[in-house]
């Protein structure tokens, strides 16, 4: 029992993380029907940029997440400006966005190789790693304030869907462009906005994970992967639904790795997506019009 | 439907087609029988080195450079092999297979190498390996250690070297460790890389010739985002000690678990975990563990390698200093088999090298050397592992007083 | 079938030709005398080394051929070409080493393995467009890679495969090997500038943009796309037998997905849905890191900011170079024109208004 539930917490850790990445996913696709290839490589930014700060630049947790926030946002607004505004301009194919976000998540990794050297380093936790006892467990403070934080923030993105103007304003966005603007919403405002939402929760959630896992480049690749298998899992209609798809990937691969074969775990992961992929279309179909009942974000 | 024949077209094709079939038959084969290197000439002697030198294994191919780069320059300044510079030309691989066999053939064909050392990873050695014995060029690996890239009964093993002790080799010296230590239950934890299933063969392999019992074996993904369920499996299986043979993400990750589960046992990991980057990763979670070195600063060469090295190249990126050691005795080899044979390469200097011992490297414990022969290609002897304790931040030399054997 | 017909076309219809029909009988010319260069070329070359970067290029013109058919042409992204790749070259690996089969029969069935898993990949993914196809096809991918070093003693796991050339091929073949290799790449890509130039291309290009404009116009949407897929796997397949016999070793790293998204870029870089697409991206991407060598960490950065600049200010790659700096040039000098006439309107506007 004991070992159940301690395999049910670690999955959930990990599940929150790939559940804020999903998140991340799915605002930017709702404002702009992109997906972001390179959603991986923008939690290794808040990984490597974690690093940055705290182990080279010595600064204290309580004035590096603002600092990283920050990063998130002006990464964002180059990602907006760089790449996605041009291409919708020129109305260019799905296709080419796709391989545009696979190319810029390969600039980041590189970038990232240039600035740190392309090897692995740690990052200190936020609290020290003294384990704490909840009842027969001991748990790592960090592991409990990443799912702490985790859900925090995706109950603040609910209520900002759901509860102010702006957030209303982006869900207009998503399911009619030209009725919102019509309706004299900024539609240009919202989508910088969206973005930065998106990046700024991926980048919190690569701050969160890399003491655990540590900062480098190449982090990043495989849980981007993973994270949109909880993307589509959930549904990428829901802010929540992501959140425990992958909350639900997560503990899926803690479990089968103790009580099937710890090998072939992501092998695991991997068909889920490919068979959430193949089943999806009956779900909803990306050439019909979508149903607009069902573009809710709550 | 054809509404318009091109007739043109079609002597185009033509033309095309028997120009092709000529050019066939005519040319002969094309660029192979490539260099044994130059003969003997007044140039410099040209060697090679195909490592990772960006990427995850960097921080083994890097110090192996460096580590040949100093006996480079060392052998120049007291007047070159026999009588001529020795120059190294490094490439990058990446640690990928096809990057360097493509390295390979640019080495041999371009350069025209007198003989490659191979790098870091394994994959990459036995990709490469072929090209180089295939243009009839020696190569002496430096650090990939799998057992399998020394092959009595391969095609390439004429030709083809190592100076570092292969994975059995270590397994045999951590074997002993275990048995002094008195362990019941040892238990083997290891990723599904190369590196990680070549680990696991040869532990299986030389725990059973020692009548050692493995209590339980856990695999990992590499680059894993959890290890909890592995940790605990371990524990259930009641182990005392853990081998770890993974990389320096996934062992420090380990660690952290154990940590986070409330488990503490002694832990001995591969040659894989003494990096820098490992003791970055994994910070106070990780002190304690054991891994096994070829530096051992109670013998002279080993005490003035490590003065010499650090004083180039600062000591943080090789803690335990084996990788670049291996570099540079590596390079003391090639060079004495080379004074030998007045710089020629081919089989002539594969003879030379079978000839060659080296007493005074900087590599092995006190009282072991490093020697070919016909039937042994691989350098080391008896007792040449020693042992570092991650303390304090970074590894400490523990002890050389474990037995290690061929 | 008509499809098949057109691949053996000699006919090229006007049309076509990006610059206007004149210019398109001129292009033909030095595409075949860049043909006859390309075949010739091996005998001039003078080391081992050079002859190995023009089989490489070669190898990964095939690959990319292939995937500008199935991607540049009918619109199936693919993040898992690779796949068919590996089936290639493992599967006459396999059976040459496991099997003891001659070459003459291990590498035509090897390609018909590969056309084999693009078909049965194909008709699940089929529905799937946009992100959720490359994401399928990533997933797809990556499987493969984990299957084959798993995969024991019949992929010989990491270790990989090792395949005795000599053996196999002969010394005479091996001698020759690049000319074979350049040689079935030139068909490869006569055969598929015929049809993507023919009235099938025009289908396909019409079902990549509106699949359900074409489906109304009678296109068989649903077969046009498997066949695009089939011939991709199959041509991926025999790009992997060459490279097999090339590198005498195989191992799963070459295979991964890095690689998939390698050959990707070439179909972007050298122009999706263009005929020169797939060979002109496989010489840029192979022949520009060997040029860079002196700036060795920059390379992939470089690398990466090409790919972007090709998207946004040449999303019709390389290959369309010529269109763009033509429309450029007339952008150019008609705002000079207008420039003028402005100016006039204005005055003769205010002289109104006055």
């Amino acid at each position: 029992m004991e070992t159940a539930l301690q395999l049910l917490l670690a999955g959930a850790a990990t599940g929150s993380i790939y559940g804020l990445i999903a998140l991340g996913f799915l605002v930017i696709h709702h404002a702009t029907g992109v997906v972001n290839f390179a959603q991986g490589q923008m939690l290794m930014v808040g990984g490597v940029s974690s690093y940055i700060f705290l182990n080279h630049l010595g600064i204290s947790y309580i004035a590096a997440v603002p600092m990283i926030v920050f990063v998130g946002i002006v990464l964002s607004f180059a990602f907006n400006h760089v790449l996605v505004k041009p291409l919708v301009r020129r109305n260019a194919p799905i296709y080419s966005v796709v391989v545009g976000t696979i190319a810029v998540g390969l600039l980041l990794e590189e970038g990232a190789a240039l600035i740190v050297g392309d090897q692995m380093h740690g990052v200190p936790p936020i609290l020290p790693n003294t384990p704490i006892q909840i009842g027969s467990l001991t748990v790592l403070p960090q592991t409990v304030i990443t799912v702490l934080v985790a859900w925090a923030i995706v109950g603040l993105i609910w209520v900002f869907f759901n509860r102010t103007i702006t957030g209303v304003s982006l869900r207009a966005v998503g399911i009619n462009r030209t009725g919102a603007a019509v309706s004299g919403i900024s539609v240009p405002r919202l989508v910088a906005i969206a973005f930065a939402i998106s990046i700024v929760v991926t980048v919190i959630a690569g701050m969160l994970i890399a003491p655990t896992l540590g900062a480098g480049p190449r982090l990043g690749f495989d849980i981007g992967v993973k994270a949109f298998a909880a993307a589509i899992l959930g549904g990428f209609n829901s802010v929540y639904r992501g959140m425990i798809a992958g909350v639900f990937i997560g503990i899926l691969e803690t479990f089968t790795a103790y009580y099937v074969s710890s090998a072939f775990a992501p092998t695991i992961a991997y068909a889920v997506l490919l068979l959430a992929l193949v089943l999806q279309p009956l779900r909803s179909s990306t050439l019909r019009m979508p149903r607009r009942r069902r573009k809710q974000l709550a | 439907m054809h509404i318009r024949k091109k007739p043109l077209k079609a002597i185009a094709a033509s033309t095309l087609l028997v120009l092709s079939v000529a050019s066939c038959a005519v040319a002969g084969s094309s660029g192979s029988a490539d260099s044994r290197g130059d003969e003997a000439g007044d140039g410099p002697i040209k060697i090679g080195y195909i490592g990772a030198l960006s990427g995850g294994s960097a921080f083994m191919g890097v110090p192996g450079g460096n580590g040949m780069n100093l006996a480079v320059s060392e052998i120049n300044e007291a007047g070159g092999v026999a009588g001529r510079q020795l120059e190294l030309i490094s490439i990058d691989d990446k640690a990928d297979p096809a990057t360097s066999a493509t390295a390979a053939q640019k080495l041999v064909s371009e350069d025209r190498v007198v003989a490659v050392i191979g790098g870091p990873n394994s994959g990459t050695v036995k990709a490469n390996n072929v090209i180089i014995t295939g243009a009839g060029v020696p190569q002496l690996i430096a650090i990939a250690s799998e057992d399998s890239l020394i092959d009595p009964d391969g095609e390439n093993f004429g030709l083809t070297f190592r100076t570092t002790e292969n994975n059995s080799y270590d397994v045999g010296a951590i074997a002993s460790l275990f048995e002094s230590a008195n362990y019941k239950a040892i238990c083997l934890l290891a990723d599904t890389t190369a590196y990680g299933e070549g680990g696991v063969a040869s532990i299986r392999k030389v725990f059973e010739k020692r009548g050692l019992a493995i209590e339980a074996v856990e695999q990992h993904p590499v680059n894993a985002t959890d290890m909890t369920a592995q940790a605990l499996s371990l524990r259930d299986a009641g182990c005392d000690a853990i081998y770890l043979f993974s990389l320096a993400p996934d062992g420090a990750l380990f660690f952290k678990t154990m940590q986070q589960i409330g488990w503490d046992v002694p832990v001995v990991g591969g040659r894989g975990l003494a990096g820098a980057s490992f003791i970055s990763l994994g910070g106070k979670a990780a002190e304690g563990l054991i891994v096994p070195g070829v530096v051992d600063p109670n013998k002279k060469e080993g005490a003035a390698y490590i003065e010499a090295y650090d004083a180039q190249y600062g000591s943080e990126g090789d803690p335990t200093h084996s990788y670049s050691a291996l570099g540079y005795d590596s390079v003391m080899l090639l060079a004495a088999a080379l004074e030998t044979t007045g710089g020629i390469g081919g089989d002539e200097l594969a003879k030379a090298l079978e000839a060659t011992t080296l007493t005074n490297g900087a590599t092995g414990r006190e009282g072991s050397t490093l020697f070919f022969s016909a039937e042994k290609h691989e350098a080391p002897s008896e007792n040449y592992v020693v042992f570092y304790e991650l303390r304090d931040g970074t590894y400490q030399f523990l002890t050389s007083d474990v037995e290690s054997g061929l | 079938m008509n499809a098949i017909n057109e691949l053996f076309s000699r006919h090229v219809s006007r049309g076509s030709a990006p610059l206007g029909s004149l210019k398109g009988r001129r292009l033909i010319w030095v595409e075949i005398l860049l043909s006859i260069a390309v075949v010739v070329l091996p005998g001039l070359l003078t080391s081992a080394y050079q002859v190995r970067m023009l089989e490489n290029i070669a190898i990964f013109a095939l690959l990319a051929i292939g995937l500008n058919l199935a991607f540049g042409f009918t619109g199936q992204i693919s993040l898992g070409h690779a796949a068919f790749y590996a089936v290639g070259a493992y599967g006459s690996a396999i059976l040459e080493t496991r099997f003891g089969l001659p070459a003459i029969i291990a590498w035509p069935a090897a390609v018909f393995l590969g056309m084999l898993l693009a078909l049965l990949i194909s008709l699940p993914v089929m529905r799937l467009s946009g992100h959720y196809l490359a994401m399928a096809t990533l997933a797809f991918g990556l499987i493969i890679e984990k299957l084959l070093s798993q995969g024991g003693a019949v992929t010989g796991g990491h270790d990989g495969i090792i395949i005795p050339v000599s053996r196999v091929m002969g010394q005479a073949l091996q001698d020759r090997f690049v000319y074979v290799i350049i040689i079935v790449a030139l068909i490869a890509y006569w055969l598929l500038r015929n049809l993507t130039e023919s009235s099938v291309g025009r289908s396909l290009r019409a079902l990549r943009d509106d699949p359900d404009g074409a489906a109304s116009l009678g296109i068989p949407v649903a077969r046009y796309r498997t066949l695009a897929v089939v011939v991709a796997g199959g041509l991926a397949a025999l790009a992997g037998v060459f490279y097999a016999h090339v590198a005498q070793v195989i191992t799963p790293e070459v295979f991964a997905v890095h690689t998939s998204i390698q050959i990707l870029m070439m179909v972007v870089i050298g122009g999706m849905g263009h005929r020169l697409g797939g060979v002109l991206g496989a010489i840029v991407v192979l022949i520009i890191p060997e040029l860079l060598y002196g700036l060795d960490e920059y390379r992939n950065i470089a690398f990466g900011a090409l790919v972007l600049a090709v998207l946004v200010f040449l999303p019709r790659g390389i290959a369309g170079l010529p269109e763009a700096i033509g429309s450029l040039y007339r952008k150019l000098s008609s705002r000079r024109v207008h420039g003028s006439d402005t100016a006039a309107k204005s005055m003769t506007g205010a002289n109104h208004e006055a």
